[in-house]
């Protein structure tokens, strides 16, 4: 186990660094920051001067070697905008970010995984089809536009949450909910399928048969399928920071989306890097945790050693 | 949705696998999917011929008949689902829309479902430490930022067409990867082809004569399923400013341009919205049907 | 922050009408308003100061003697839903009343904030910020016009080296110290010759001319320059906190500043908000706000700031379509506030920047053409709902020299085909750029509906949409070909070198293209030096009826900038095409 870890963390090391450097790539690619942060009217010396501050002046692989020594610290560099470190800028927006995605993710789990169940346990019933249809709808309407009519109905009609901002509890309902329903929809629909295939089993019908209670074979059903379920909720979860991007806009959450959309209008590299490579690391602990999981609820997979792929 | 790129995977994973489907969803699934057939016709077919029936140019600007409700609430059949701000005739303009999105979203899911298949046999079928590596590769690819990776890609190469069909397309391809590479080890292990290679049979003619036409049923799931998420996808793009560009009318662009008429164009963020909906919805629900009707285990 | 000083942000993605990047020069920093305007104050001032320059008696300039009026001739009135900008005076000189509102906040799509240090504010919107938090020593009333505020007056010498500003008595800072010269020392030692100096690269304009302040007596100070500095006044550096600077150092000050303006900081969020509380002991009665608190969120969706203003989380929202405006009339408790005039969108003929090469744009009847063809009252009337009108100049109406007997060119798609043939570009094909601003709302519409029209007379363009942030460096790099949309503010064209200058006519302006005509350089030349107001004036006038002329740049819509504002607030002033947020002077809550 030592080993796998460790083979594990020298793997997401890499793909830390290749994202690194394709990010710095791009970043580089996107045009010469310096256009914008000076004024028309500057003397050459002031664009000279400048581009030395903001380090522009050397050669790209310098640039790069720069980067990556800072990289290595920890240190992400510092913004052309806010004039503040990344790091700082990063940690004051990332918990915003996880706050919202964890919420949403929480929505999105506890009842996509309810739904599924729900609906397995009473196929063909009225609640199926309910859990169903609103799978395939949260999946067919992008996030903006499910946003914007949450906030006509439940913000403009009836008063019963804030249309944006951040704040208690209440501010957080609507941006949850919008960036959870995709992960509910598929969340639901992933568990239906699995517990119904469980349910097929002989043991569950033997269960059955012994008479264990509806809440328990529950248990038992769910604990059955949850592989395919937590792997997919791990992948949810790391995506919904990605996605977060759109619902920041709408509901003007000030978190890591909304940094990097405004840091690479500027060209503002440092930021941009930043953010991607957080991100990045984030969905990696993500997809390590959901790895390890396995053993936790798989005892096959204990034994086996490695997870995902095969898992299926 | 949350931009649903690569959050697929898994779910995929369960397509692969076979699924019992109890009795009463066995006889609704062997029934033929009228509704997503119809819409999904409609589609393809308003695609490829929607310049010779769409009443005007999409773009054709007539400023004397802006905002024009459609017909019923007080429109006229001249332009039966009203006009923009510009005088543009709505109708015209989603059939534009509907080429749009079936370009971008057959193409996304034909380059990634392209390169997702050679990795899937590569990985699948050779295994080792090719596999090992190939399947590193695809997870690496599913830890990136899809959005962020967007934003920075338009950010080098401006808004396209043809941008969002590679972003897409990079954020796609690992779901059929590892999808199919499970199919490849299922399909690699079984009796006739493991015969056929004891008899012989060399590997590319065994990748060729059985591997690849038996993941084409999981193939046809994933594409119908991943065809639905690329066009709502598109249209979260376009919310950022990073979908197709104006002047090109596609579905995602207008329906972020016209969430601010609200008020005045209701018709303007709705009528693209059902178009939308209804396509991803079909093909969510084709996808469905077909993984049912595709199901070993309910078609014995 | 030693190693690292960046330079100011010429952002292009703000809320309200910002400015591009560089491509109207001097962009986003504090300079530029105060240049902008500046100007035309400072002519006033030369006008007034005249031979006196000897005296040391303050002079003041205008006739304006007190502190910037609040009769607001820009509010809205207290009741009623009208959107016509009013006369409602709701103050008086004793002062405001206590408003039972305690908060108000005001949405913006973007603040671009770095730090809300007045010197240290660079970015886009900026401007709300400044004038929050700090007072100047001259301001801008209603009008546009600089009037002394923390000064009562100035004397230059007769080298035009020293300047001596009288100080007003009586000013409280937000640490309760009393405002005096020092203070004015300090905010310019700090840029000029404080240990931090060189991290103030976006005031390197300042510091090419300022070498340091001397303080006479409490409230005498004197600013010297290396050479003459015609916009000095309005230039100035802030007043900050001398104790308190000295006390907590630079980096603590540019995150908490205390100053002299109306509203205490108190919070900075990035990309979130920004929040302030009422100075109490704020000098200035008829200005001191009848509110307690004040907040600029940032909302960067439009339909988000409608939301929070039809709900009540936003007492003001700035940077609306005219499609939401329209559709907000309806609503009993929301007003719209239409500041006119905000944004001229040009279809530039870019292709004249390039000296050698051919072009059929070259022709001046093609671009009149061009201009003819298109019907820009319809656009105003579909596309932005009447809140636009047809400029009839190239030159904004607040420009001096903005000539009014000017006739905008009508409509006339079959006198368009006439000269089309006589040029002999019947079937004309250029491709026409464009990009996204909030300068001007919609502009690839806009831009659609050019092409539109230009097709009803056979010219045939295509469109080429490029992201902004790349447009505008490929703007001035003389990147493009064929023509090219800009949005121009109007609000910094306060002074007529300016259009020249930095709107692309001009073949000195650096990183603009370049026009090369030798007339209008000369013209521009003579502008630049003159220093007399009057005949300053008389050559922008000179200038403008040339660009008319030669439309180098096709005036094509003149927009308004439009403000929502909610119930709370009784009277809402801005100055006259300024589509900023703020100052919040003229604003009185309920």
């Amino acid at each position: 186990m030592v080993r796998y870890v460790l083979a594990r963390l020298g793997q997401s090391i890499l793909v830390l660094f290749v994202v690194a450097t394709v990010v710095f790539g791009l970043s580089r690619a996107s045009g010469n920051a310096v256009d914008l942060f000076i004024p028309q009217d500057a003397t050459a010396e002031t664009k000279a001067q400048v581009e030395k501050n903001l380090g522009l002046d050397k050669s790209i692989p310098q640039q790069y070697v720069a980067y990556l020594k800072n990289l290595a610290q920890g240190d992400l560099g510092q913004s052309f905008a806010y004039r503040r470190d990344v790091n700082g800028l990063v940690r004051t927006a990332l918990p915003n970010t996880i706050e919202l995605g964890v919420c949403a993710f929480a929505f999105g789990a506890i009842f996509g995984v309810g739904i599924g169940v729900l609906s397995a346990m009473r196929q063909g019933s009225w609640l199926d089809s309910v859990g169903k249809g609103l799978a395939l709808v949260g999946q067919s309407v992008p996030s903006f536009f499910l946003g914007m009519i949450l906030v006509i109905v439940f913000a403009v009609s009836f008063r019963l949450f804030p249309p944006f901002g951040q704040g208690g509890f209440s501010h957080l309902v609507l941006p949850a909910i919008t960036l959870g329903a995709f992960p509910l929809a598929s969340l639901s629909r992933l568990t239906r399928s699995a517990v119904i295939e469980v349910l097929r089993k002989d043991h569950t019908l033997f269960e059955r048969a012994k008479g264990v209670s509806g809440a328990r074979l529950v248990v038992h059903t769910l604990r059955n399928a949850s592989l395919p379920i937590v792997t997919l909720a791990g992948i949810q979860l790391g995506g919904l920071f990605s996605g977060a991007v759109i619902v920041e806009t709408v509901f003007a959450w000030p978190g890591v989306g909304r940094l990097a959309i405004q840091a690479i209008s500027l060209r503002d590299y440092n930021v941009v890097q930043g953010v991607v490579l957080v991100n990045t690391a984030i969905f990696v602990v993500l997809l390590f945790l959901v790895d390890v999981s396995y053993g936790l609820l798989d005892p096959r997979v204990r034994r086996q050693g490695r997870g995902v792929a095969t898992a299926s | 949705m949350a931009l649903p790129l690569q959050a697929e995977t898994t779910s995929m994973d369960a397509i692969a696998a076979p699924t019992l489907v109890p009795g009463g969803r066995r006889r609704r699934g062997r029934r033929l999917p009228y509704f997503s057939g119809f819409v999904l016709g409609m589609f393809v077919l308003s695609g490829l011929f929607g310049p010779f029936v769409a009443p005007y140019s999409p773009n054709k600007i007539d400023l004397a008949n802006f905002l024009q409700p459609p017909v019923g609430w007080g429109g006229s059949f001249k332009h039966p689902l009203g006009t923009d701000e510009l005088g543009r005739d709505v109708l015209s303009r989603l059939i534009y829309g509907n080429r749009i999105a079936l370009l971008v979203s057959l193409a996304v899911v034909v380059i990634a479902g392209l390169f997702g298949v050679a990795v899937a046999i590569l990985a699948g079928y050779r295994g080792g430490r090719l596999d090992a590596f190939l399947m590193r590769t695809t997870d690496a690819s599913l830890a990136f930022p899809v959005l962020l990776f967007a934003i920075v890609w338009v950010g080098v190469f401006g808004p396209s067409t043809r941008n969002v069909i590679v972003i897409l397309a990079v954020a796609f391809w690992p779901s059929y990867a590892r999808v199919l590479r499970s199919e490849v080890l299922r399909i690699k292990t079984m009796d006739y082809v493991t015969m056929t290679r004891t008899m012989g049979g060399g590997g590319r003619w065994i990748v060729r004569r059985h591997i690849l036409p038996n993941i084409v049923p999981t193939l046809l799931v994933l594409l119908s399923l991943q065809l639905g998420l690329a066009i709502v996808a598109e249209g979260s793009l376009s919310f950022l400013g990073l979908g197709v560009p104006a002047p090109a009318a596609s579905w995602g662009g207008m329906l972020s341009d016209g969430r601010n008429h609200l008020s005045d164009g209701w018709w303007l963020p709705i009528m693209p919205g059902i178009a939308l909906s209804l396509t991803v919805l079909a093909s969510n629900m084709f996808g469905d049907w077909l993984r049912v009707n595709n199901d070993p285990t309910t078609k014995r | 922050m030693d190693e690292f000083d960046a330079p100011t942000v010429y952002h292009h993605d703000e809320s309200m009408p910002p400015i591009e990047p560089g491509t109207f020069g001097f962009a986003v920093s504090r300079r530029s308003l105060l240049a902008g305007g500046g100007a035309l104050a400072l002519s006033a001032f030369l006008a007034a100061c005249g031979s006196s320059s000897k005296s040391t008696t303050p002079t003041t300039a205008g006739g304006a003697t007190t502190a910037p009026p609040t009769s607001a001739a820009n509010a809205i009135p207290a009741a009623g839903s009208s959107t016509t900008a009013g006369n409602a005076t709701t103050t008086t000189a004793a002062g405001r009343v206590d408003a039972k509102t305690e908060t108000i906040a005001i949405g913006v799509a973007s603040l671009q904030e770095a730090y809300v240090d007045p010197q240290w504010a660079t970015g886009g919107l900026i401007f709300p910020l400044m004038w929050a938090i700090s007072d100047f020593l001259y301001m801008q009333n209603q009008e546009g016009k600089f009037v002394p505020t923390l000064a009562t007056g100035y004397t230059l010498s007769d080298d035009k080296l020293k300047w001596t500003f009288k100080l007003r008595s009586g000013v409280k800072m937000h640490d309760g110290s009393t405002f005096s010269a020092k203070d004015v020392k300090t905010a310019v030692d700090r840029v000029v010759s404080g240990p931090n100096a060189k991290d103030f690269t976006h005031l390197n304009n300042f510091k090419t001319y300022v070498t340091g302040a001397n303080v006479i007596d409490d409230l005498t100070v004197e600013v010297v320059t290396g050479k003459p500095f015609s916009t000095l006044v309005v230039d100035m550096a802030p007043p900050i906190a001398t104790d308190y600077y000295t006390k907590v150092g630079d980096a603590a000050f540019k995150a908490k500043p205390v100053c002299s303006g109306a509203w205490k900081f108190v919070s900075q969020e990035l990309n979130a908000n920004v929040k302030y509380e009422r100075h109490e002991d704020y000098w200035d009665p008829t200005r001191k706000p009848n509110f307690k608190k004040l907040v600029y969120a940032i909302v960067p969706d439009e339909s988000a700031r409608v939301a929070g203003i039809k709900t009540g989380t936003l007492d003001i929202a700035y940077g609306l379509t005219g499609s939401t405006a329209d559709g907000l009339k309806s609503e009993a408790n929301v007003k719209i506030v239409e500041i006119k005039e905000t944004g001229l969108a040009y279809c530039m003929m870019y292709d004249n920047v390039y000296p050698d090469q051919p072009s059929p744009l070259k022709d001046v009847n093609v671009r009149k053409a061009l201009l003819m063809a298109i019907d820009r009252d319809a656009i105003g009337k579909a596309l932005y709902k009447g809140f636009a009108v047809t400029p009839s100049s190239a030159t904004p109406k607040i420009t001096p020299g903005y000539n009014p007997a000017t006739k905008a060119v009508p409509f006339d798609p079959e006198g368009a085909k006439k000269l089309l043939a006589a040029a002999g570009q019947a079937d004309l094909t250029l491709t026409l750029n464009t990009y996204t601003t909030t300068t001007i709302p919609d502009m690839v519409k806009l831009t659609e509906a050019i092409v539109s029209y230009w097709s009803q007379v056979g010219v045939k363009a295509t469109i080429n949409n490029v992201e902004a942030a790349t447009y505008l460096p490929s703007f001035r790099n003389k990147q493009l070909k064929g023509a090219a949309m800009i949005a121009g503010p109007t609000f910094f064209y306060l002074e007529p070198s300016r259009l020249s200058a930095t709107s692309f006519f001009w073949s000195k302006a650096p990183y603009t293209p370049i026009v090369g005509d030798t007339k209008l350089d000369a013209l521009v030349d003579q502008i630049n030096v003159e220093t007399d107001f009057d005949k300053r004036t008389a050559l922008g006038r000179q200038q403008a009826d040339y660009l008319d002329e030669q439309l180098y740049g096709l005036p094509i819509i003149t927009t308004s900038s439009l403000v929502a504002v909610g119930p709370n607030v009784t009277a809402f002033g801005f100055i006259k095409s300024n589509p900023y947020a703020g100052p919040t002077s003229w604003i009185i809550a309920k």
